[in-house]
């Protein structure tokens, strides 16, 4: 059945060369025709000051360009349209399927797409919150009530963690080194077998989850069976795969801490706690906060681990919305509603630009980062 | 000028690559013929070993690349082929229900033209919309049904209350095997209780009646196994369950007869082979009314993209694999399956047996709707099954969620 | 911190030696029942559970980074445990590393039944590409933003900043539907342009943050000498940026080698997967095949923990700098 050895065989060795090599040699002669023919033009024609920055930065930029501006705006215009698995034939530029509809891209698909995010209507009227995938549970309310939760448990088990980790490890104590080696692996795993291994562990009869409650005459649960269990697991394997960043992060704000303040502070006669609420804490804010933003970003977002977990089930009820975006688009239980799911991405997206603009300016944490 | 770059980019690449593909269609004579199959490794590796005895006979050099596809991803992997206009593979073996999508995106060839559908007399209107053929059979049934170790399970059990009796008795005598497992929380598992009580997918006029007493009973009776029997395990897909069978760790389980040549496989199955597999019609409820699988068949379509050598290479092998005599023997008697023509004896007993499964079933429709049936039941059963709904509600609910589905 | 702990041990050592003692015999005693334990029940679990509690007694800190510790290194056992089972074993309660007659089959069916080593190839071609891309796109424009105060400079900061917030549905659909309309499903170069999207942001951040850490003197010094800016950004600062450099290249690495979402959604067919596609199907398939799992996940896994616990520190200060501290 399988050619070669594990399916390499001298042709599909070439075959995939033959597209990656040609690749890289465009991208490196358009970068420098890009970069010559800028600098020339601005630095001769237009006598910029700052001609050499623009010139370096011309290659990001067409890539941000075409890669992340062009399918954004490629995905607000999505939302105009009714493309799902039943018209992709009318938006395939080389149309083997049928076309049933009379335009592609219209307002009235838009308003259509937006409003079933939130609403369900019939004959004008709303009569119910709109259901993002199958069950009752999926409506925006519910999706966004989960996320907030989801985010929440993570970044604060996370923090806690980590700081409980860090000031441990930031004792003088031997091992040192070692200790932290192993307790940064989960960082360094790759996620998918993070993820596939954790799922098997949870496995009502053989997972080891359940063997070790066993050992204390707890009866087997079934984890991934009932969408309050399997939450719990997913919060779980989050938390365990977001700590090393914040003991890494927190070690390294305490060990720039001087001990001088601790002596000063103990001259005083601050006792330990009064050390950790005066000089520990506030000396941290600064790695703390963005930290913690960037957690709270990267926990709202993560995809994978869901989808690859539990892929939102059971009876949906895992999702957070950035999954139930995923599933709608792609999932198996809907229609791939790929107009409907980007007028729901940008929704998300809205939530999250305006949650970071009340934050970073409540907090002011990311100040010194653009401002330097 | 990036679109363009891309696009430049792009078509330099895909020339390169493609270069050798179509140096090799070119040629006329031996077919290189791509096929997607919903169907198990064994079950594969029979076609696999007829197209060699095919080409061997009419095309020599013709060659079959068969990837297998799970039934979702099948019709999913189709289905984006029609967003991209590109990659169908020549022809597709899977079950009659991804034929309705894929007819209502355009993406399926007719086939009366192409073949003598008076060959098949068995089960063509499941892949029939509007008169229009689009798939052929390649053999009856994909039934569920009752599958037994007869080292465990001396005989089938006639009855549910029979089979709670023998799936307890085996897990008394041995607390390391199972007595009764199926894949739980899989809607095609559960429609033949649904089926069993009376009820149906679709009303007289096609609209969804799935908010009924049948639909309600059959949800509580899948939870009573689970929860007030406990005769079945706490999780179990078709892995559990079949893996578990094959390895002599599982009794008695509910599958469908595709998995037979598997079984009959004493490599694959050591713990099961000719002897020890017995095959029968699901257990009667009290009522004396038995669970009724769904049957239809598997079919080959041809997706629109493929023309001229390919499909001529694609017709010519299909209409030797269905109609052959000798070729549909060893077909049914690789795969455990029944033909899907007239005239071929089955002498084998467990086909004899699956036979008399078979007919216990119901026909599946070839509405487009019933997928958003599957999507609606989904959930509602993994409540039910997890004890957290109760089934009065999972039947309102997968009503109501299967309606909205087909608003779309 | 550290004259914290000064301070408690200091209390501990005016309470006298014989606390400690007192905390080790009783260690000590805990790790003995468990071991009395385990060879009454044969469950070695008891000795774990007795020696971590003893440790947990006598040095507590100890007792909670071993505890610790084991729990982060824990699926790499599992996985490596299962790999080595037998078929017939897979599905079984044990917790042994080492299980009853291990066996090695799992691995040699990765190469005779599995395009496993196919998976992998694609992935590095890919990975490799992507990371070299990004580098180079990324050195460039890092440098622009961190030596020039030019108009447009502190929006495009915030613009790099914000492509963090982008939820991945929001970039995968387009990018589906380009790719598909492109023609390019299944071909890993749409796979490539896709990962760079989210590379070049990332990469430009670290390395900005890198630069802005060596002093512009350096540069002006060697200007003076009569280099011109650009030579001199060959001639020093990519030079001093090495680690930076490397640091970058390793996280579009990371990024790209065990990426599944775009990948299940671009790669549709099995001769052209990735590994986390094909070690997800093992999984996720008909024929479910634990221990072929096990065995790539192994194969897929055990280079990089080495090549991360060899240069963790290395690797950590590089994203610590680049992410977090301005």
């Amino acid at each position: 059945m399988v050619q070669g050895i594990g399916g390499l065989t001298g042709e599909t060795l070439f075959a995939t060369l033959g597209q990656i090599v040609p690749l890289i040699i465009v991208v490196v002669i358009f970068i420098l025709a890009l970069e010559f023919a800028l600098y020339n033009l601005l630095s001769k024609v237009f006598k910029l000051q700052n001609a050499l920055a623009y010139t370096l930065l011309s290659p990001a930029a067409v890539a941000i360009l075409v890669f992340m501006i062009y399918p954004l705006l490629f995905n607000v215009l999505l939302a105009f349209s009714d493309l799902k698995r039943d018209t992709f034939g009318c938006y395939s530029p080389v149309s083997v399927a049928t076309c049933q509809l009379d335009h592609l891209y219209g307002l009235d698909y838009a308003i259509d797409n937006f409003t079933k995010v939130f609403f369900r209507i019939r004959d004008g009227q709303i009569v119910d919150w709109g259901r993002l995938l199958t069950t009752a549970g999926s409506t925006f309310p519910a999706l966004l009530g989960r996320t907030v939760l989801w985010t929440f448990f993570n970044v604060i088990f996370h923090f806690s963690g980590g700081l409980a980790l860090a000031l441990i490890l930031n004792q003088k104590i031997r091992l040192k080194g070692i200790y932290r080696s192993l307790i940064v692996i989960p960082w360094a795993l790759p996620g998918v077998i993070t993820f596939l291994t954790w799922k098997q562990e949870f496995h009502a009869q053989y997972g080891f989850v359940n063997i070790l409650l066993g050992g204390f005459g707890i009866a087997p649960i079934s984890w991934l069976d009932n969408p309050i269990y399997a939450f719990v697991a997913i919060v779980f394997v989050n938390v365990w795969l977001g700590i090393p960043f914040y003991m890494v992060m927190l070690l390294g704000g305490l060990q720039s801490i001087s001990p001088e303040y601790y002596e000063a502070a103990q001259m005083d006669g601050a006792g330990a706690w009064q050390q950790f609420r005066f000089i520990t804490m506030p000396l941290l804010r600064p790695i703390l906060i963005p930290a913690v933003t960037l957690d709270v970003i990267w926990t709202f977002n993560k995809l994978d681990l869901i989808v690859v977990m539990t892929n939102g089930g059971p009876q949906e009820g895992t999702n957070i919305l950035v999954s139930a975006l995923y599933n709608a688009a792609f999932g198996t239980s809907a229609t791939q509603r790929l107009g409907f799911a980007s007028a729901f991405s940008i929704i998300i997206f809205v939530i999250l630009f305006i949650f970071a603009i009340v934050w970073i300016t409540t907090s002011g944490g990311l100040k010194e980062i653009y401002e330097k | 000028m990036k679109i363009k770059f891309v696009v430049l980019m792009v078509v330099a690449l895909l020339a390169l690559g493609s270069l050798s593909a179509v140096v090799a269609q070119d040629a006329m004579g031996p077919y290189t013929l791509v096929m997607w199959s919903q169907d198990g490794d064994t079950n594969n590796a029979v076609i696999a070993g007829l197209f060699e005895q095919w080409a061997a006979e009419f095309a020599p050099g013709s060659t079959l690349e068969i990837v297998q596809k799970e039934t979702e991803t099948l019709r999913n992997d189709l289905q984006t082929a029609g967003l991209a206009g590109s990659g169908l593979p020549d022809f597709f073996l899977g079950p009659n229900d991804a034929i309705g999508p894929l007819s209502d995106a355009g993406l399926l060839q007719p086939l009366d033209e192409l073949f003598d559908m008076s060959m098949y007399p068995f089960n063509l209107g499941a892949a029939q919309i509007a008169g229009v053929t689009l798939g052929v059979p390649t053999n009856a049934g994909n039934h569920l049904m009752l599958m037994y170790n007869k080292s465990l399970v001396e005989t089938a059990p006639d009855t549910w209350a029979d089979l709670i009796a023998a799936a307890n008795a085996v897990e008394e005598a041995d607390p390391e095997i199972q007595g009764f497992a199926y894949n739980l929380n899989e809607p095609f598992w559960f429609l033949p209780f649904v089926h069993g009580f009376g009820g149906s997918t679709f009303d007289e006029e096609g609209n969804f009646s799935m908010d009924t007493e049948a639909w309600v009973n059959a949800y509580q009776f899948v939870h009573d196994l689970k929860f007030v029997e406990e005769v079945v395990p706490a999780e179990c897909d078709y892995n559990c369950a079949s893996d578990a069978f094959k390895a002599g760790t599982t009794a008695i389980i509910l599958n469908g007869d595709w998995a037979i040549g598997e079984y009959l496989d004493t490599e694959v199955s050591p713990a099961l082979g000719p002897d020890n597999l017995g095959v029968a019609p699901w257990p009667a409820y009290e009522d004396g009314n038995r669970p009724q699988p769904f049957t239809a068949g598997k079919f080959i379509s041809i997706p629109v993209t493929t023309a001229d050598a390919q499909l001529e290479g694609t017709v010519a092998f299909v209409t030797w694999l269905t109609t052959d005599a000798a070729a549909v023997e060893v077909h049914a008697l690789g795969t455990g399956r029944l033909p899907a023509i007239a005239g071929i004896p089955v002498e084998d007993p467990i086909l004899q047996a699956s036979q008399a499964a078979l007919e216990t079933g119901v026909g599946m429709p070839a509405n487009p709707a019933l997928r958003c049936m599957w999507d609606s039941v989904r959930p509602n059963l993994e409540g039910v099954m997890s004890d957290a709904l109760d089934a009065a509600t999972a039947a309102s609910e997968s009503q109501i969620s299967a309606e909205l589905c087909l608003e779309g | 911190m550290s004259s914290l702990s000064e301070t408690t041990s200091t209390r501990k050592r005016q309470s006298g030696l014989d606390w400690m003692q007192i905390r080790l015999i009783l260690g000590g005693i805990i790790a003995v029942i468990g071991l009395v334990l385990a060879l009454l029940s044969n469950e070695w679990g008891y000795l774990l559970g007795g020696v971590l509690l003893g440790l947990l007694a006598w040095k507590w800190q100890h007792g909670i980074l071993v505890a610790y510790s084991i729990l982060s290194v824990f699926p790499v056992l599992r996985i490596i445990a299962i790999s080595l089972r037998p078929t017939s074993a897979l599905l079984s309660r044990t917790i042994e590393i080492i299980p009853a007659n291990a066996t090695l089959a799992s691995y040699s069916a990765l190469f005779t039944e599995e395009n496993f080593l196919l998976w992998v190839w694609q992935s590095l071609a890919i990975t490799v590409t992507v990371s070299i891309i990004g580098v180079v796109v990324a050195a460039t424009g890092a440098y622009a933003f961190s030596r020039w105060r030019f108009a447009g400079r502190r929006p495009g900061l915030i613009f790099l900043m914000t492509t963090q917030m982008i939820p991945a549905g929001m970039l995968i659909i387009p990018i589906y539907v380009i790719v598909a309309q492109l023609q390019l499903t299944n071909q890993i170069i749409g796979l490539v342009l896709a990962y760079i999207t989210t590379a070049v942001p990332f990469s430009i951040w670290i390395l900005k943050g890198y630069y802005d850490t060596i002093p512009p003197d350096l540069e002006e010094a060697a200007m003076v000498d009569g280099c011109n800016r650009m030579e001199a950004f060959y001639r020093i600062i990519l030079p001093l940026s090495t680690p930076a450099l490397s640091i970058v290249f390793l996280f579009n690495f990371l990024g790209a080698w065990a990426e599944f979402i775009v990948a299940k959604v671009i790669l549709v067919s099995n001769a052209v997967w990735t590994w986390p596609l094909g070690l997800n199907d093992f999984i996720g398939n008909f024929n479910t095949d634990w221990g072929k799992y096990a065995a790539g996940s192994v194969l897929v896994t055990v280079p990089v923990l080495l090549l991360f616990m060899w240069q963790s520190k290395y690797l950590i200060s590089g994203l610590t700098l680049g992410s977090v501290k301005s």
